[in-house]
């Protein structure tokens, strides 16, 4: 056998060996080698020295409350806060009313789109074919007004989620 | 010449690894189709390996305990996103990893001789008693613990890191080397280092 020590790619056989890792014929061989190379079985020896030694490092008992603490983070993360909660309804809202919502959805969308893409919108005419040579702010508070009135319209309504 | 395992003992021992690796990839699965029984089993299962690693990284339980929560809160939060490309274990103790690497580059773990001298400096430490030992041999016991502890907590957090997954949760340097993200002749260099570090810091003990 090639010593060990000599190679960077065998040389971990010897933390196998130190370990208890060594499958048993390759743990003879190299005990066939360490007899006649004084550096591995040094080297072997000191490791299996800092093994029983990390040995005493024994593990410790969890605390008791340590799975309750964790589902009552989980449960407060899904109930979530105020911010979540008020998200979470103007979704499900628009999920629950998406036939209506989805024109008004897409024109929200055209009119955010052509403020990103374009900073004069006062110019630009929109790919969907309609002509927009002024941004009418009225028409986006009255979308945003259907918005609220369809919500109005599902405050009643079941809460699939449960909240 | 310290024993080595039979080769019988070695085949059952890698069967029953297999299956409990597999065991964990269809808990997992079965998470992320909403059985939340399922989480708890895999909570049962990695609890203390988790805790305990993290524990051995920052020094003081109840920082661990927090942490241990936090990885297992992020494997909850991407259970619809779960795949099975690597083995939950590997995933897992990357969280881990990850979350103790960023907590000791924070500077948040208590270094100095205060927080080893004594197990009430790291925070509700419970460790079982040794009841059959007598009160010189505990307290060379101790004595000896508090020395693994400083040379392991003297380690570079990544080499710290990568010894205590290859000793403690005794994985195989591809592993690690996939909690580490990095390539196994890394590792192996890793510990390599890491190694003749604590020969040198522990040679006295013996």
């Amino acid at each position: 056998m090639d010593c060990p020590l000599h190679a960077k790619d065998t040389a971990e056989i010897l933390l196998d060996y130190a370990g208890r890792r060594l499958n048993p014929e390759m743990a003879q061989l190299l005990e066939r080698h360490m007899d006649q190379c004084e550096a591995c079985h040094a080297f072997a020896s000191a490791q299996r020295q800092v093994w029983d030694a990390l040995d005493a490092w024994e593990p410790l008992e969890v605390s008791a409350g340590f799975d309750k603490n964790l589902f009552a983070r989980i449960e407060r993360e899904q109930s979530g806060g105020l911010l979540t909660r008020w998200w979470r309804r103007t979704v499900e809202t628009l999920s629950l009313s998406w036939r209506p919502a989805l024109p008004i959805g897409a024109a929200v969308l055209v009119v955010i789109t052509g403020l990103l893409w374009n900073p004069h919108p006062l110019t630009e005419i929109s790919k969907a074919g309609r002509h927009v040579e002024n941004l009418d702010i009225e028409q986006v508070e009255s979308t945003l007004a259907d918005l609220e009135v369809l919500k109005q319209l599902n405050s009643g309504g079941a809460d699939p989620a449960g909240f | 010449m310290p024993p080595q395992p039979s080769l019988k003992s070695r085949v059952e021992g890698n069967v029953t690894a297999v299956a409990a690796l597999e065991r964990d990839v269809e808990l997992m699965l079965r998470v992320r189709d909403g059985d939340t029984t399922c989480f708890a089993l895999l909570l049962e299962r990695h609890r203390g390996p988790v805790v305990n690693f993290l524990y051995r990284m920052v020094l003081n339980q109840a920082v661990a305990e927090e942490l241990a929560q936090d990885v297992f809160l992020r494997v909850y939060r991407s259970r619809a996103s779960y795949e099975p490309t690597a083995k939950f274990t590997t995933w897992l103790f990357r969280i881990a990893t990850h979350l103790a690497l960023n907590y000791i580059r924070d500077g948040k773990s208590e270094k100095g001789t205060g927080s080893l001298d004594e197990d009430v400096g790291d925070g509700l430490s419970i460790q079982v008693p040794d009841q059959s030992a007598t009160v010189e041999q505990r307290m060379i016991r101790e004595a000896k613990l508090q020395e693994v502890r400083s040379a392991i907590e003297q380690l570079p957090a990544k080499q710290k890191a990568a010894v205590l997954m290859h000793k403690y949760q005794e994985m195989e340097y591809s592993q690690i080397a996939g909690v580490l993200s990095c390539s196994e002749s890394a590792v192996k260099s890793l510990l390599f280092r890491a190694y003749e570090t604590l020969r040198m810091r522990l040679a006295h003990l013996a």
